[in-house]
């Protein structure tokens, strides 16, 4: 009864209510993984309400700083909890402001995977250097619009031609309010494995690259 | 065909919701006049002479249109007027990236008291000194006087007219850029009563800045951005919370002192197009991209309210002139009617092909006759 009060805690955007249940659960020694899917599933009505227009992208930015600070509050614990897979996500070189990344970010940690989140304007090379560092499974490369293909074409070769054999996605941005749509024609001309739109998309997608010969 | 109306009168036709000879053109050219001018990203961001000239160029090729954006004042405006820190190209980024800046909080949550106390002038100059300018009514007079010349060369010279002299953000439109969005989503749930406290006291500061700084270039048109209160960005009930009873103050407000407000509105508004029905009447332009559906916006504001757009930056970057034709064939008649005008959505990539964009114009003067 208490999950289904954080999830809808989370849900509806009730910050404190949400912290007060999980430092309730921890004191009580409940299972933190319980505790995180609780959050999780509170994140994904918040992903349908965005899809149904009933959020916006600041309810989803509030969504994604409760769920950060709910699992920093069992963090310790979960660390040993194993992991669906390590990814690193970043902004297409040449992009400093997007606002679909950090929601994604915050999505995939709450589903299960070890997420390194770049920031904005990140080069070639520095996906290189982090996707070698934690030998990441997939790599993702977000704020893609049409004047960010070459852009994402030099991350995609540089990291080919390292050896690195993380699964490269790219997934459509969104400028001063302009939602991007990135198509299939965008990803053969940018050479990555697979594309989003949205961040359910972005969950979906990270999820089937873990299965093997994806 | 041949043409009975002036550029200005076109536009004035169409805002005034009837059907002009021929259906009005704006083209919003920033830095992809300069690559086809062979110019430094340089010298179009800071020297607003250069980035006329550039504009200039394109138009004179092109074989004109209607009306023209005043893609030479945005430099200077961001180093000088806004608090964000500005990225120069060919000095903080490479010469082939258009201006951009650090998308980082200059204003703190502690911030919306001084916005409380001191409405938007005291803001801007407690911010823009801290990034180590100076700011008053003094500077931002001084600077768009600067730019008069241009505008009036634009409007004597070439005989058509600037579609942008000031700019009144509505004030949580402002904190979004200047707390930046994710922090402000925060302050939306965290410090609800400090926002609208300060968006109440600083509003009447932020008409008062469009309205000057269109007088001093002589342009009626005040730019209004909204795109960050659109449905992607808040729900309804943050829509009627933050933005809308303020944002319509503001627009009667521009109207009942004689200026036509240009409101720029990107991202998704096809859930809240009703509500621009309570805005003056045939007073007002409406600026959408393709994420709204403009036919539904015709359905509804048809009568009411001139729109704008919205041929798409990727159909000019990565289509063809034929695409770009038939684009704008099926929107002229799916909106052409009663108050449009023919634009491109709003920034124009800089890797435009000159062949798209100038497919614009030629579609228009084919397909836009009344």
């Amino acid at each position: 009864m208490m999950l289904e009060s954080l999830q809808d805690a989370t849900a509806d955007l009730n910050e404190n209510e949400a912290l007060r249940l999980v430092n309730e659960k921890i004191q009580v020694g409940e299972d933190p993984k319980g505790i995180v899917e609780a959050l999780s599933r509170g994140m994904e009505t918040v992903t349908e309400r965005f899809e149904k227009a009933e959020y916006g992208l600041a309810e989803l930015h509030m969504a994604t700083e409760i769920f950060n600070e709910c699992v920093k509050l069992v963090e310790p614990k979960l660390r040993e909890s194993p992991k669906l897979g390590r990814i690193v996500i970043g902004q297409v070189t040449g992009r400093l402001e997007d606002f679909s990344r950090e929601p994604i970010a915050g999505m995939l940690k709450a589903t299960g995977f070890e997420v390194h989140d770049l920031g904005g304007d990140v080069p070639g090379e520095r996906f290189v250097e982090k996707a070698r560092e934690v030998e990441a499974d997939v790599i993702g490369i977000c704020g893609i619009q049409a004047t960010a293909v070459d852009a994402a074409r030099d991350i995609v070769s540089k990291v080919r031609a390292s050896g690195i054999g993380a699964k490269i996605l790219i997934g459509a941005g969104m400028s001063c309010g302009c939602q991007i749509v990135v198509d299939d024609e965008m990803r053969r001309m940018v050479g990555a494995d697979g594309i989003w739109n949205g961040v359910r998309e972005a969950v979906d997608l990270a999820k089937k690259m873990m299965v093997k010969d994806a | 065909m041949s043409e009975t109306m002036s550029p200005r009168e076109r536009l004035q036709k169409v805002i005034d919701c009837e059907t002009p000879d021929r259906i009005p053109i704006v083209l919003r050219l920033e830095y992809t006049a300069a690559f086809w001018a062979g110019m430094s990203f340089r010298d179009f961001c800071c020297y607003p002479h250069k980035a006329s000239d550039a504009v200039e160029m394109a138009f004179d090729r092109m074989g004109g249109w209607d009306g023209v954006d005043s893609a030479w004042t945005l430099g200077t405006r961001w180093a000088k007027l806004e608090p964000k820190k500005i990225l120069v190209p060919g000095i903080d980024i490479p010469d082939d990236r258009p201006h951009d800046f650090v998308d980082a909080p200059t204003m703190t949550a502690d911030d919306y008291d001084i916005a409380i106390k001191g409405g938007m002038y005291g803001l801007y100059s407690e911010l823009i000194g801290r990034l180590g300018g100076k700011f008053n009514q003094e500077v931002e007079e001084e600077t768009f006087r600067s730019f008069a010349p241009l505008y009036r060369y634009w409007e004597t010279r070439k005989n058509v007219p600037v579609v942008r002299g000031g700019m009144t953000r509505p004030p949580v439109i402002a904190f979004t850029l200047l707390r930046t969005f994710p922090e402000i989503s925060k302050d939306y749930f965290r410090r609800p009563e400090k926002v609208l406290e300060a968006i109440n006291a600083s509003y009447k500061d932020y008409i008062k800045m469009g309205e000057i700084e269109s007088r001093l270039v002589n342009c009626n048109y005040v730019f209004v951005p909204i795109s960050r209160a659109a449905s992607t960005f808040m729900s309804q009930k943050m829509f009627h919370k933050f933005f809308f009873p303020n944002f319509k103050e503001i627009i009667e407000q521009l109207v009942r002192d004689g200026f036509t407000p240009r409101i720029h509105a990107d991202a998704n508004w096809t859930p809240l197009l009703q509500y621009f029905l309570e805005l003056p009447k045939k007073k007002c332009i409406l600026e959408l991209e393709p994420m709204t559906d403009m036919a539904k916006a015709k359905e509804v504001l048809g009568g009411h309210m001139c729109l704008y757009g919205d041929v798409p930056p990727d159909i000019l970057a990565l289509g063809t002139s034929q695409d770009v034709e038939n684009y704008v064939k099926k929107k002229i008649e799916d909106v052409g009617k009663d108050g449009f005008i023919l634009a491109n959505d709003d920034l124009m990539p800089h890797n435009a092909k000159y062949e798209n964009v100038k497919a614009i114009v030629d579609a228009g003067k084919k397909y836009g006759w009344s």
